[in-house]
């Protein structure tokens, strides 16, 4: 069903086609958003099936109490709106009526992390990953391009539970193939390497690749896992490479705190103690801008992820002198 | 003239679901001369085209003129007779009133025929004939779908939709019923057979037909299964038939009953023995061999 | 205009009337045994609750899980003795499983589990939550063209929270005539009065301005609250029942007393309560 798109696609739109697809496969699926269809992209469905469809209004709260209700019907909920929207504002409605219960709802939330751009600070949700993360039972999500985002939201159908998706609302290139389905709990890696591991979720797998091969013209060779399951982590992978390079860098489009960089150093100060360095946003809150300077101001670009991986290889060498 | 007493009999039950063969066979038992038949069908105050202009149905009281059908229960209470309404159910339209008189039994039947208090309390004997939805399905497309050619997921759709409105404005009656008619399908390790066993229900602390009928089940006479379940707010006593009654067991009930020394010489269905027993709460005073005469019964047709 | 006392006129609730105090009895002996839980609001739902589960409600508790079975959701989730109570007696589960209420390992939880507990159709607690919930089955209900109703039990104080209205406003948009609200309108909350804390009045206007039909009944009357529950046959709009009953009822001392919100009755209190109640 999918088409590789040749331009550039934010996540949201991958997310946007797949519930179409879904939707014509199976009728239990039911679409919810709080008057943002048009950005989240749920209106695509709305449009193919306006039956199942319901725009809950400006009402987050009441949004995720209603899936929770579908849910109990049988339904496969997908529920959407902003992430900041989604998380920080519903949060005890999460837990109390879609985790506690383990009941069939997608948390689908678009314009995640920093990208937001001009909005500004009281629309970058940076704290999700971490919130959403703590929950007993939720799985977390981040697909790295638009056709990953295709095929997790196909994938997350498949599993009788509670799901945050984290979607962004920036149009970026797609690096993952459509030939590998996606497995809930898998990362993966993009990019061989033995001098060390760039572990990034979302549109930082791109950033990380392209840091990955400017290094690679310095000799460094680093090695590039999209870690597109937050939770649960797949530490097979992370330790394997940890173990290979024996330091790891987390990029993200998140806060540096309780994350993809905390998830990966819990994981690996369990079972494979190295080094764990962390980029991505300050504890800081977001400010208005335009997407691509943003990111240079909070360091989540290929050139900030070099410098970071030189310093910590430098330092490395200094200190084994 | 002495005038011989009238006990009304109220019936209440979903329409297709086997209530007028009931209402028949019953007649049939007590002696079609001693019966008079009213329908509240006859009663609806909008015809099927008005109805669908106001977009209610028949289950809809509001469909229904249940002021004119109090009055004319009434009169028949008093042994009046009544000039009463003729709906046709092949036009959906009215046709001319006829005068009915009241004989010894009078049952009311339809689908709202206790929902006013008032009605109740006029009736002597209030049953709730209550038909589980895979009968009436099974029976629909029996019909349906041999005569009219229908699909049998349109038949299961009509009859959930009728579902609302049973629930609504049907089922609640159950509450002011003396008894409490449910047929079932007998079902067999989970599989559903063609057999129909029936639930006969009434109020814990009356003394009627399932109190007799628990009373011969502890005595060993009837088989069955006993017990208590909570219809519409009522806790009520409970007992199921499933087996074939034969004639030895049927030969100590009605002689445990009072129904007369000889009942019946063949084996009888739960359905059927239902109906000896419903009859026979009014007419015991019957002459033995009376069953016998009246031949076998079917469900529904 | 529809009948609801039996022609058995004031004889109609006598199985409720005993059921009732029945539930009461557990409520007590539960919340006692356990040693905190919360009696006031229990014991204001008690009629409410046997109203809807020996006299309204399409259930089945050997099949709990029937789709075309009706739901019952306590928003309220601090009542939960009362609804274990009931299910109990109802018979989703064993009544002696009651005096686990709140121990560890216990599946009847402080507030209600719906994966732990049969007949519990949402985990509720943290207040606010259980509409929203019932607005969703609500719509799964029409959306799978199935005619189930859905109840949910709210306290009046918990109407303070905002997410309650959300929930209203949408069951108004959608005409949700298969959901039916129950105010417990007891008039207490943990600080004090409802309209000393937090004015609620005039409640009915409120949900009726939401686009509720909206009834007032005297929610200790079971004749009342099944008028009420007929009433919704003939609704196109979402009911909103508003239960004016008396926190504590049927416990003197706990009767109208803010203090027994969230208290256990000790051993004395505890004889005492039970000998008002009576068998």
């Amino acid at each position: 069903m999918s088409t590789k798109q040749p331009t550039k696609e934010a996540t949201r739109d991958g997310y946007g086609r797949a519930l179409v697809d879904l939707g014509h496969r199976d009728h239990r699926v039911v679409v919810l958003d709080a008057d943002l269809s048009k950005s989240t992209k749920t209106a695509l469905f709305a449009d193919a099936y306006p039956e199942r469809f319901f725009n809950l209004g400006i009402a987050e709260a009441n949004m995720i109490g209603v899936a929770a209700g579908l849910a109990c019907t049988g339904k496969i909920v997908y529920a959407s709106t902003f992430a900041i929207f989604a998380t920080q504002r519903v949060l005890n409605q999460i837990f109390q009526s879609v985790a506690y219960t383990g009941l069939n709802v997608k948390i689908c939330a678009t314009h995640a992390g920093i990208t937001v751009g001009e909005d500004g600070a009281t629309h970058q949700a940076l704290d999700d990953i971490a919130l959403m993360r703590a929950m007993p039972g939720m799985k977390v999500v981040v697909p790295a391009d638009a056709e990953e985002a295709y095929r997790a939201t196909l994938a997350v159908a498949q599993y009788d539970g509670p799901v945050y998706l984290r979607l962004g609302r920036l149009a970026t290139s797609v690096i993952t193939s459509d030939e590998e389905p996606f497995t809930i709990g898998r990362a993966k890696i993009m990019r061989p390497g033995r001098d060390i591991t760039l572990a990034a979720c979302g549109f930082m797998v791109e950033q990380s690749l392209r840091a990955a091969v400017k290094l690679a013209e310095e000799g460094i060779e680093a090695e590039v896992i999209n870690v597109s399951t937050i939770k649960p982590l797949d530490t097979e992978t992370l330790v394997q490479s940890a173990a290979r390079t024996g330091v790891v860098v987390t990029v993200e489009e998140h806060s540096v705190i309780g994350g993809l960089g905390g998830a990966v150093a819990e994981a690996l100060a369990s079972h494979h103690p190295v080094p764990v360095h962390r980029v991505g946003v300050p504890d800081l809150f977001g400010q208005s801008g335009d997407a691509a300077d943003l990111l240079t101001h909070y360091g989540l670009t290929p050139e900030n992820i070099c410098d970071t991986v030189r310093q910590i290889l430098t330092d490395g060498k200094e200190r084994t002198k | 003239m002495m005038r011989r007493k009238t006990t009304l009999i109220g019936i209440v039950g979903d329409s297709g679901a086997g209530k007028s063969t009931f209402v028949n066979n019953l007649a049939q038992l007590l002696g079609k001369e001693r019966v008079t038949v009213i329908g509240l069908d006859d009663y609806h105050s909008l015809d099927r085209a008005e109805r669908k202009a106001v977009g209610i149905t028949p289950l809809n009281p509001r469909a229904n003129n249940l002021g004119l059908f109090m009055e004319h229960v009434e009169r028949l209470r008093r042994g009046e007779k009544i000039l009463k309404p003729v709906y046709d159910h092949d036009t959906g339209t009215f046709g001319e009133p006829e005068w009915v008189k009241p004989r010894e039994f009078v049952i009311c039947e339809g689908l709202h025929s206790f929902l006013f208090e008032k009605l109740g309390e006029t009736y002597g004997y209030k049953i709730y004939y209550d038909t589980h939805r895979d009968l009436k399905i099974r029976w629909k497309i029996q019909r349906d779908a041999a005569h009219r050619g229908y699909t049998v997921e349109q038949v299961v759709q009509e009859i959930r939709q009728r579902q609302r409105d049973i629930r609504n404005f049907v089922e609640p009656q159950m509450r002011h019923a003396d008894l409490v008619v449910s047929l079932l399908p007998h079902t067999v390790n989970g599989q559903s057979t063609e057999a129909i066993k029936v639930r006969l229900a009434e109020r814990t602390g009356a003394n009627d037909i399932v109190h007799r009928l628990i009373t011969l089940h502890s005595r060993g006479i009837l088989p069955c299964r006993c017990f208590k379940e909570w219809y519409w707010g009522r806790e009520m006593n409970v007992v199921e038939l499933t087996e074939e009654i034969t004639p030895p067991v049927l030969e100590a009930v009605a002689d445990a009953l009072g129904w007369g020394e000889k009942a019946e010489e063949k084996e009888l269905t739960p359905y059927q023995f239902m109906l000896l027993l419903v009859a026979g709460r009014f007419g015991n005073k019957y002459k033995s061999g009376y069953w016998e005469e009246r031949g076998c019964y079917a469900v529904n047709s | 205009m529809l009948s609801t006392a039996s022609s058995a006129g004031r004889e109609a609730y006598r199985d409720l009337e005993k059921r009732a105090r029945v539930i009461r009895r557990h409520i007590v002996n539960m919340i006692a045994e356990a040693g905190s839980g919360h009696p006031g609001g229990s014991l204001s739902a008690v009629e409410i609750l046997t109203t809807l589960y020996f006299g309204v409600m399409k259930i089945d508790p050997k099949v709990p899980d029937d789709p075309e079975r009706d739901r019952f959701i306590l928003s309220k989730g601090h009542a939960a003795p009362a609804l274990y109570a009931t299910l109990a007696e109802r018979g989703y589960f064993a009544v002696e499983t009651l005096s686990s209420l709140r121990r560890l390992g216990s599946p009847l939880q402080g507030h209600p589990d719906m994966r732990k507990v049969p007949g519990v159709e949402m985990s509720t607690g943290s207040l606010g939550q259980g509409l929203s919930v019932g607005v969703g089955m609500a719509l799964g209900a029409r959306l799978d063209h199935r005619y189930y109703r859905v109840y949910v039990l709210l306290g009046d104080g918990e109407c303070q929270e905002g997410q309650i209205w959300e929930a209203a406003m949408a069951a108004g948009h959608y005409q949700l005539n298969n959901l039916v609200a129950i105010v417990d309108r007891n008039g207490l909350q943990i600080d004090g009065s409802t309209e000393t804390v937090m004015t609620l009045s005039p409640l009915a206007q409120k949900w009726r301005a939401f686009g509720w039909n909206v009834v007032e009944v005297d929610g200790h009357s079971f004749s009342e609250l099944f008028q009420a529950l007929d009433s919704v046959a003939y609704a196109h709009k979402p009911t909103a029942i508003i239960a004016r009953t008396v926190k504590g009822k049927g416990v003197t001392f706990m009767e109208g007393a803010v203090d027994w919100h969230g208290k256990a009755p000790d051993r004395k209190q505890r004889e005492k309560a039970l000998e008002e109640l009576g068998e």
